[in-house]
């Protein structure tokens, strides 16, 4: 199985370890890995404050990075989403069907691939913490992703998963949304805060770095204990 | 009041700071939603409900004509009047027309989010009639002359406190904040507008176009009361609510009391479909029905926010809608609040005077989850974002921030120079591995540094390691 | 107003000839075949268990008699322990079989009890009737159908009953027999369309669950706003 990374702009450049994690558990895994180094970002800060035109550039420049990979694997469940969900919304007026439709199905987010493709839910990792899940909005409610990434924690030696009250709740983040209504933003930031607080967890894991940035600065801030931690970062440290 | 979307950022950040009405409104959200997850886990058709009352609610719009032409047929059929309004003026001119003739003083409402939506008791008032507001909700919000807060529970922002003041202060009774005693009072007086009211007026939750009936969901008694004492029914739709059958409406019941209130059924569900008929001792004499456009032909013509008119004003997106929870329903500066009011605002009252509203969303989508008619709210508001940049309404900051992040984005080596760059500038200004200040981030919360090596760099590293 | 028709339905026409674009989110295939979509409820076991549990969740009151005397019995006693002084008492062929007015008059001489039987054609009398039942602190009725479902009672305006008989009075009881209870509405819908087509009975049909209500005071329930107050079902299973 070969498997191309697609390792999003803000992972690149804040948090490259997540993508070095997930390119270890891919090979771990038994996938061949390669990263198309060509690419820059999928488009979805310009698609989501309404900017189609750039972003059908950076798709149709996506489409055109990936053109030849068998599995694209990405380590963020919002550009996963972009991908899968958008791009055949804003490019279906562009004739490109066929080149589209195969590469929205190669695509996936990696909690995702490595339970329900390659049927990996144990890498032989051992952490032995108590952790709560934060389930992300375009992880859970575009992708349907819920349960991949608990069978994936559950399978760690040693971990205690503390379900929060209400982990569906949005973070807060939505892009451009965080600074355009801090206000609200951060208050929603605080409740899940309060919720991650609420479980004593010592680490919240989610799949997106974007709700990891927010509620992470949210807690450091408050100067809650619970540190925000990449699935990715999670599985992957330790190989 | 007298609110507009265009202050929509004034409303929010007041509400915002204010505890009380925070909290009021964190409680009430949060009691409706554990109310409605009770009564929908015992539907195992859920699912299958929401998709068919979809599917009925496009075959309906997407016939629309036909169904209003049967609808009128079947009306008239049986014995009412049907008057098609093009705007809120053609209503209220019609409404009028009927109080000089039968020379009525008295009007009794029941809720019908259409007549706030033009503003019907306004101008009852101003031609000398007593519009009487009658759903306890909608009484407390006219004494206090304000909007409706909620979709389905319009006095939601208020304390009991605050209602205890209001009636003692509109209504000159003793101060009691004990609500079995405030309903009380309110029953008293509304009883007796009730008998004495001409004409009653209501609104419709779903029009049957077979059989020619409206649909009126309450719980208090006051729609029965206000359609059945009076000698003339007046029921205001808009053009949206028809739906082809009667058989289609079993599975909008099963979907609607359970998502607005968490009931299996609200208490009275009204089937009216004519005015007293020959051999009844009571009911209206007259029954009219009018059909509002009131720009919903507007609506239709674009295939993109069509589905917005399928909502069966439940409120249950509003419940869910982390936003609508913590600005409250004013903020949105419409009768029409929360994610549906977000898309349907700006398409009623035009982009320019809602801006904000599309992005007062984080994307969430958790109203499309809970939709029990499955619009795709949370996609509409990502459409009206473009139609906004589309129509050159964005700011040009961001549209040249675009621009270079374009730039940026689509040449990788410019990416990775300019990657190199910030680094370097970082590392000569001493800033290096420090957090960033972010505007409109910072302020509240911590904001990570730029990660020393990008994973572009690492990547090309480990490449270099393993070749070796 | 043509005017108005016109061009509305003229504008309505027009926008439809731009079809709807393809939903890219997917609608799995749907049914619309109404047993499927009410399945769970479809079953017509146990349906006077079944409403009883659901009416009284929604704070009815039921009562279930064998026999006639238990069901005048049981009206008797709602009567005196709500202390009315008016009773209305609806045409309903159950009022008339069991004659609930004539027997409970003559074992209540102090109570006035008062029926529907006016020239329905006279609005005079109508206004009466409207001011008489306006001062009757509690009406007894039949019903026509009932839903397990949801506990709901449904009454059909017609010469049988008004509307405001069951909405008036602060105390409401309604006769019933087991053979008037649906399993669902969906069921009870189709069964009025083969008996009625489009044609339906009356002038309104109202559906009725449990007492009037509100919580549009801090989310507080309060029972009896403009409505019913109290709910109540004889039901007479012999």
């Amino acid at each position: 199985m070969r498997v191309s990374l697609f390792i999003p702009c803000l992972t690149d450049q804040f948090f490259p370890r997540v993508g070095i994690n997930l390119y270890k558990i891919l090979k771990k895994a038994g996938a061949i890995v390669d990263y198309p180094s060509e690419q820059t970002c999928c488009g979805q800060p310009a698609f989501n404050s309404g900017y189609h035109e750039e972003a059908i550039e950076l798709a149709q420049r996506f489409l055109q990075v990936f053109r030849s990979s068998e599995y694209i694997v990405s380590p963020s469940g919002s550009c996963t989403s972009m991908v899968k969900m958008f791009y055949p919304e804003i490019l279906e007026d562009l004739g490109l069907k066929e080149t589209l439709h195969d590469v929205t199905r190669k695509t996936y987010e990696f909690s995702d691939f490595l339970v329900n493709v390659m049927g990996v839910t144990d890498l032989g990792v051992y952490f032995p913490h108590r952790v709560t899940y934060h389930d992300a909005c375009h992880l859970l409610r575009e992708l349907q992703v819920k349960q991949a990434p608990r069978d994936l924690i559950r399978k760690v030696r040693g971990i205690e998963l503390v379900e929060m009250e209400q982990s569906e709740n949005c973070c807060g983040f939505g892009g451009t949304f965080s600074v355009k209504y801090p206000e609200i933003s951060t208050a929603m930031a605080e409740d899940k805060a309060a919720s991650i607080a609420q479980t004593g967890a010592e680490y919240v894991v989610a799949n997106d770095s974007s709700c990891l940035m927010q509620i992470g600065g949210c807690l450091s801030r408050k100067d809650l204990a619970a540190k925000p931690l990449h699935l990715a970062d999670l599985l992957g440290e330790s190989l | 009041m007298n609110l507009t979307p265009k202050l929509f950022k004034t409303y929010a950040k007041r509400n915002l700071n204010n505890p009380r009405l925070r909290k009021t409104y964190r409680f009430a959200t949060h009691h409706a939603l554990a109310n409605r997850l009770q009564v929908v886990g015992e539907v195992p058709e859920w699912e299958a409900l929401r998709e068919r009352a979809h599917c009925i609610k496009e075959e309906a719009i997407d016939h629309l004509d036909y169904y209003l032409e049967k609808l009128e047929v079947s009306v008239t059929g049986n014995g009412g009047k049907v008057f098609w309004a093009r705007d809120g003026k053609e209503a209220s001119d019609y409404i009028l027309s009927i109080a000089r003739r039968i020379r009525a003083r008295t009007v009794v409402k029941s809720k019908s989010m259409t007549t706030e939506e033009i503003g019907l008791s306004h101008t009852l008032e101003e031609n000398q009639l007593e519009p009487v507001e009658t759903d306890l909700g909608e009484y407390i919000i006219q004494l206090a002359h304000e909007w409706p807060s909620h979709i389905t529970a319009p006095a939601l922002h208020k304390t009991r406190g605050e209602i205890g003041e209001l009636f003692a202060e509109k209504l000159g009774i003793p101060y009691t904040d004990v609500p079995e005693e405030l309903c009380e009072v309110a029953r008293k007086i509304l009883r007796s507008k009730f008998l004495a009211a001409e004409i009653g007026i209501s609104g419709v939750n779903f029009a049957l176009a077979d059989t020619g009936t409206i649909v009126i969901v309450e719980n208090e008694g006051n729609a029965r009361l206000s359609t059945t004492l009076p000698k003339v029914h007046i029921a205001v739709m808009g053009l949206e609510k028809v739906i082809p059958s009667f058989v289609d409406l079993p599975v909008f019941l099963r979907l609607l009391a359970r998502s607005s209130t968490g009931q299996k059924q609200t208490s009275y569900v009204s089937l009216i479909s004519s005015p007293r008929k020959p051999g009844e001792v009571d009911g209206p004499e007259e029954f009219h029905l009018v059909i509002l456009d009131n720009g919903r032909t507007e609506l239709l013509k674009d295939p993109k926010v069509r589905e917005s008119l399928f909502c069966i004003r439940c409120g249950a997106c509003l419940n869910t809608c982390p936003i609508y929870q913590r600005v409250g329903g004013h903020s949105y500066g419409s009768v029409y609040s929360g994610p549906i009011g977000a898309v349907i605002t700006p398409l009623f009252q035009g982009l320019e005077v809602a801006k904000d509203l599309p992005y007062a969303s984080s994307l969430c989508g958790a109203c499309s989850g809970i939709c029990p008619v499955k619009i795709d709210i949370h996609h509409m508001l990502l459409y009206l974002r473009k139609q906004l940049v589309d129509q050159k309404g964005t700011p040009w900051q961001e549209r040249l921030a675009m621009k270079l992040y374009l730039a940026g984005m689509k040449d990788s080596t410019l990416y990775r120079l300019g990657s190199r760059a910030l680094r370097i500038a970082l590392k000569l200004s001493g800033k290096q591995s420090k957090p960033l200040t972010v505007p409109g981030w910072t302020e509240t919360r911590d904001f990570p540094p730029l990660a020393v090596k990008s994973f572009k760099t690492m990547w090309k590293e480990l490449q270099r390691e393993a070749e070796l | 107003m043509a005017g108005s028709r016109t061009e509305i339905l003229g504008k309505i026409r027009l926008a439809l000839t731009n079809p709807r674009a393809e939903h890219h989110h997917g609608h799995e295939s749907v049914t619309s075949d109404l047993k499927q979509l009410f399945a769970s409820v479809w079953s017509r076991d146990g349906l006077v268990e079944k409403f009883q549990r659901e009416f009284e969740a929604v704070s009815g009151e039921f009562t279930l008699c064998d026999s006639e005397a238990a069901a005048l019995a049981a009206l008797r006693k709602i009567i005196v322990s709500s202390n009315a002084q008016r009773v209305a008492v609806s045409l309903h062929a159950i009022c008339s079989w069991l004659k609930v007015a004539e027997r409970l008059q003559t074992e209540l001489p102090n109570v006035q009890f008062l029926t529907e039987a006016i020239d329905s054609e006279n609005s005079f009398e109508r206004a009466r009737l409207k001011d008489a039942l306006e001062k009757a602190p509690l009406s007894v009725t039949g019903c026509e159908y009932l839903l397990a479902e949801s506990g709901t009672i449904v009454n059909t305006a017609g010469s049988q009953a008004s509307r405001q008989i069951s909405l008036l009075p602060s105390i409401h009881v309604a006769l019933a027999t087991p053979d008037q209870i649906f399993p669902n509405m969906a069921d009870l819908f189709l069964g009025l369309q083969r008996k009625h087509g489009t044609n339906l009975p009356g002038s309104a049909l109202t559906f009725i669950t449990g007492p009037s209500r509100t919580a549009d005071i801090e989310k507080v329930l309060i029972k009896g706003v403009h409505g019913p107050t109290r709910l109540l079902v004889v039901m007479l299973s012999a």
